[in-house]
């Protein structure tokens, strides 16, 4: 089970969109995961045992976690490889 | 007209619980989706309402009567109770105004963009509530749709536009190419950072070269991580007021901890109700793109992308505290923060920019925010409370407001309480920022031409 961490400003707007997205696209892959919610802040509370963080923006703290910017998903542009860094973070 | 205005009347006359499930599914089924899929967004978004109505039980039985208290033995006047951005966005979409502002903002956004009246393809549906938001409170004012949405209108223009000029600045400080705030919070609030900047300008020749940047130091820091925790800044402030105004202490830890569930469950709520805003948000977001891409257009996008800057993260937890010092001494300020405590990055975020950077300039634009940010709680209290009432998502004698709305809601909401009057003063404001903004957009280089 992959575990996938979601951030925004405050876990309920933006971190939502991402989190469809990234729902949209593990799906097709076979790949069992669960997704959370969170805002920026909070992060530190969730990423243990976290396999990836989806941020919506430029993290100034490194967790020591995979970390992929998901605004792509926001705006649709560059949602294709913003798919395949994803697939490529978890098929590790 | 009056047929049309005779059917607004039936369906919000069925409570915004049925009201709104009606409205989204019909506006579900203009930007395309499917009947089924309308109707379950529909529903979803009911459910949401349903949920924060039942979270909403908290403030009325532990937090109203220690709001009272505070004024009636310390004088402090701080009788509403600051619920949050989410729990107004929520109020603004539950209206008949609110539900129809995403596609009346969606088709003055297509129109200016086809005008070259603005440069940004508004793709943030969801913060379109602060456009819902003027409207629903210019029509508990005003009683009149007409005004109530040329209200909304001239918000969304005058965003869009904030969003254009202040794009280059926000592109360079953060990092993020092709991207502009039309955010109804974000943008005034960056327009109030850059004048503290400029007043500052007027002491410290220079720009101050020596301040250095801040690196997030404060973030890093686990027990200031802790206290910051929106659930630990309800137990803390539930706890702390409750016995400031002398309950015993099992009162005040039960008022405590039922500040804490507020904090933590009704931002879960509003996050059902987004969930079922997303398939309309999809929705439009692919009929933008299929008719406006290319890189002549910049994507408008929430002010999250910009919170993980170090210097917006430790200045927002600095803010915090403050927040309640500045709730506190502000002369006439009635407005108790609470909810948006929770969301002070948002706006330190945007001072951050104009202040390139720079941790004190950035902490001196955000306190003039969150003041003015008290007054524009305190000027829409009333207004925000009668609407919270009438959707069922307030109880009678509740008293309801938030730090979210901004000096630019109340010259709107100034000017469109004039009657009508106002809705010729809105009309012509429009079209004159409409023309001016027309000039700069029409002036900006193309990139596509010169490649």
């Amino acid at each position: 089970m992959k575990r996938v961490v979601i951030a925004c400003g405050s876990g309920i707007a933006t971190s939502t969109i991402m989190d469809d997205g990234v729902r949209t696209f593990l799906d097709t892959t076979g790949i069992k995961y669960t997704t959370i919610q969170c805002n920026i802040l909070e992060l530190g509370n969730y990423v243990e045992g976290a396999d990836v963080i989806i941020s919506s923006t430029k993290l100034s703290t490194d967790y020591g976690v995979p970390t992929i910017i998901g605004t792509a998903y926001i705006t649709g542009i560059g949602e294709e490889e913003l798919n395949e860094k994803l697939l490529e973070v978890l098929s590790k | 007209m009056e047929i049309l205005l005779g059917i607004f009347g039936f369906i919000s006359d069925l409570g915004s619980t049925v009201m709104v499930p009606v409205m989204i599914t019909i506006v579900g089924l203009v930007l395309g989706l499917d009947f089924f899929k309308a109707l379950k967004s529909g529903m979803t978004v009911g459910i949401g309402l349903i949920g924060i109505n039942l979270v909403m039980n908290l403030v009325w039985t532990y937090m109203t009567p220690v709001a009272q208290a505070l004024v009636e033995v310390f004088n402090l006047p701080l009788s509403y109770v600051d619920m949050g951005w989410s729990y107004v966005a929520a109020v603004a979409f539950s209206t008949t105004v609110g539900t129809f502002v995403i596609p009346f903002c969606l088709l003055i956004n297509i129109v200016m963009l086809v005008i070259k009246a603005t440069k940004t393809v508004d793709i943030d549906i969801w913060n379109y509530w602060h456009c819902a938001f003027t409207g629903s409170v210019v029509y508990a004012t005003t009683k009149n749709y007409a005004i109530a949405f040329m209200a909304a209108g001239l918000h969304f223009v005058a965003t869009l536009i904030m969003g254009d000029r202040f794009a280059k600045m926000v592109q360079e400080e953060m990092d993020l190419p092709g991207i502009s705030l039309p955010h109804g919070s974000a943008a005034p609030s960056l327009v109030i950072g850059w004048l503290a900047n400029k007043f500052l300008d007027l002491f410290f020749k220079g720009g101050d070269k020596k301040e250095e940047k801040d690196t997030g130091g404060i973030a890093a820091n686990p027990f200031v991580r802790f206290i910051t925790d929106p659930m630990m800044i309800g137990l803390i402030l539930g706890t702390v007021l409750s016995l400031i105004v002398k309950n015993s202490i099992a009162v005040s830890l039960q008022t405590g901890m039922a500040m804490a569930a507020l904090m933590f469950l009704l931002p879960r709520m509003v996050k059902v109700l987004m969930e079922g805003l997303l398939p309309l948000s999809t929705a439009a977001k692919k009929t933008m793109a299929k008719k406006f891409s290319g890189q002549e257009f910049f994507i408008g996008m929430d002010s999250a992308v910009c919170l993980g800057h170090p210097t917006a993260l430790s200045t927002s937890l600095v803010l915090i505290p403050l927040t309640l010092v500045i709730a506190m001494i502000l002369p006439g300020n009635v407005v108790l923060p609470l909810g948006d405590l929770a969301s002070t990055a948002y706006y330190t975020a945007m001072t951050t920019i104009p202040s390139r950077g720079k941790f004190g300039r950035t902490l001196f634009g955000a306190c003039i925010v969150q003041a003015l940010a008290c007054y524009a709680g305190t000027y829409f209290a009333d207004a925000t409370t009668t609407v919270a009432v009438a959707q069922g998502l307030a109880e009678e004698g509740a008293k309801v407001s938030s730090l979210s709305a901004t000096w630019m809601d109340i010259i709107v909401h100034f000017i469109a309480s004039q009657g009508w009057l106002g809705f010729g003063i809105m009309a012509a404001l429009v079209v004159a920022l409409v023309l001016w903004h027309r000039g700069w957009v029409t002036k900006q280089p193309k990139v596509t031409d010169a490649e």
